[in-house]
């Protein structure tokens, strides 16, 4: 007997998104403040981890919605859940504005230090739906230090060229250990 | 789709590889395209998790950032820019040459430039008014074979590459922008020139080189 009130609250958070969004794309400047109040907990998440402090993380943040202003028209509910698009979004522009800002960190580290990132979470991913916490789960599968460098690679938007320098690895040799790596990921998500 | 273009897919949706080919192709390759849309969806299950309990309410500075009429700008502001970006100065004089309206409303809002180059030796300036939507493109030395040129914007935090349409690689030319495609265009966003069969890509494959690649600046 399915009624309105028996879908999930995933899945209206998801739809009532969705529709934010589109109206945003009609420049509707009250959409873009929902989706604001929706999201903001998240995204700001994302481009603290990125930037690490938390005024350079606002100031991100504001970039980040004008993107989404600029942007809302791009993105399929058809084809994608839109908080995943906005998380997509966000690191991309977080990662672009840390580049842009010099900002990087350049000192050569240690690959044993890599593990300096850590896990989630675990309860946040328990709350996650089971397709994304798998992604976790599967990184946490990886060798550790090939999950720290996955981790890095993500969070910071590193080049191969600029690992191999970090961790003073021939370029040829990290390229390799990553795509052996990301193969290893692509299977156990598949 | 071969182990290694799952991998290019992958290092594009990571940012290992910021090569502006593989972004071209993901705008060409629906196969391809895909797959960098499999990864980005299941990377973004590492940046989810992430959520504060309390982020700081940053939207009245949005709001007010927000796209308004922005009437600044004018004559001086093209000089300025022109004095502070030697690359692309000829082009800049050529822009002056070319306004004659330039005490006429509406008055220009922050031009933008993008100096593209590539290892082939093509290169090609590019400014772009927001306000007007108006897109110039000035080959400087660009040969397109016996095919076209085509140029592609890779919009800022995005590894997507979409058509801007066929240029003329002969002589420089002002492009009317449609607003979605204006909404592509901002400073940090990509532009690159492929070279293609005449009338520009078919549908399906990425087919020719990239021979010149730049970002488009603030000035």
């Amino acid at each position: 007997m399915p009624s309105e009130s028996s879908e999930p609250p995933a899945s209206l958070e998801r739809a009532a998104l969705s529709r934010a969004l589109a109206r945003v794309a009609l420049q509707d400047r009250k959409a873009l403040e929902e989706v604001y109040r929706r999201t903001s907990r998240k995204l700001f998440g994302i481009c603290l981890r990125i930037f690490g402090e938390r005024a350079a993380a606002e100031d991100a943040m504001q970039e980040v919605y004008l993107t989404i202003w600029h942007r809302a028209g791009s993105f399929d509910p058809e084809r994608g859940n839109p908080i995943t698009w906005l998380a997509v979004l966000t690191r991309n522009r977080a990662i672009d504005l840390l580049r842009r800002s010099g900002r990087r960190p350049t000192a050569p580290i240690e690959l044993a230090e890599m593990v300096a990132d850590p896990a989630p979470d675990p309860e946040a991913v328990l709350l996650q739906h089971g397709d994304d916490a798998r992604i976790v789960r599967c990184i946490e599968a990886l060798a550790q230090s090939d999950a720290a460098i996955i981790r890095t690679a993500f969070f910071e938007g590193v080049t191969y060229a600029e690992l191999a320098e970090r961790i003073a690895m021939p370029l040829g040799t990290i390229k390799s250990r990553i795509r052996r790596a990301l193969l290893k990921l692509r299977d156990c998500l598949a | 789709m071969t182990d290694d273009d799952d991998l290019l897919a992958a290092e594009l949706a990571m940012g290992l590889s910021d090569d502006p080919v593989l972004a071209v192709r993901r705008a060409r390759d629906a196969e391809f395209a895909a797959r960098v849309a499999w990864w980005e969806q299941w990377l973004a299950g590492l940046a989810l998790p992430l959520e504060q309990a309390s982020a700081p309410d940053l939207w009245p500075r949005i709001a007010a950032r927000l796209p308004q009429n922005d009437n600044a700008g004018g004559l001086l502001r093209w000089k300025l820019i022109c004095g502070g970006l030697t690359a692309v100065s000829a082009l800049c004089l050529f822009l002056l040459a070319q306004r004659p309206e330039v005490t006429l409303p509406p008055p220009a809002g922050a031009p933008q430039v993008a100096s593209l180059s590539g290892k082939s030796g093509s290169a090609l300036a590019i400014s772009y008014d927001s306000t007007t939507r108006r897109l110039t493109v000035a080959p400087v030395q660009l040969d397109p074979g016996p095919g076209d040129a085509e140029l592609w914007v890779i919009p800022v935090g995005s590894s997507e590459a979409i058509s801007l349409g066929v240029i003329d690689a002969g002589r420089p030319v002002t492009h009317q922008l449609a607003p979605a495609q204006a909404r592509l265009v901002a400073a940090g966003a990509t532009f690159a020139i492929s070279l293609e069969p005449r009338g520009g890509s078919p549908t399906g494959h990425a087919t020719g080189p990239i021979v010149a690649s730049g970002k488009l600046v603030e000035t």
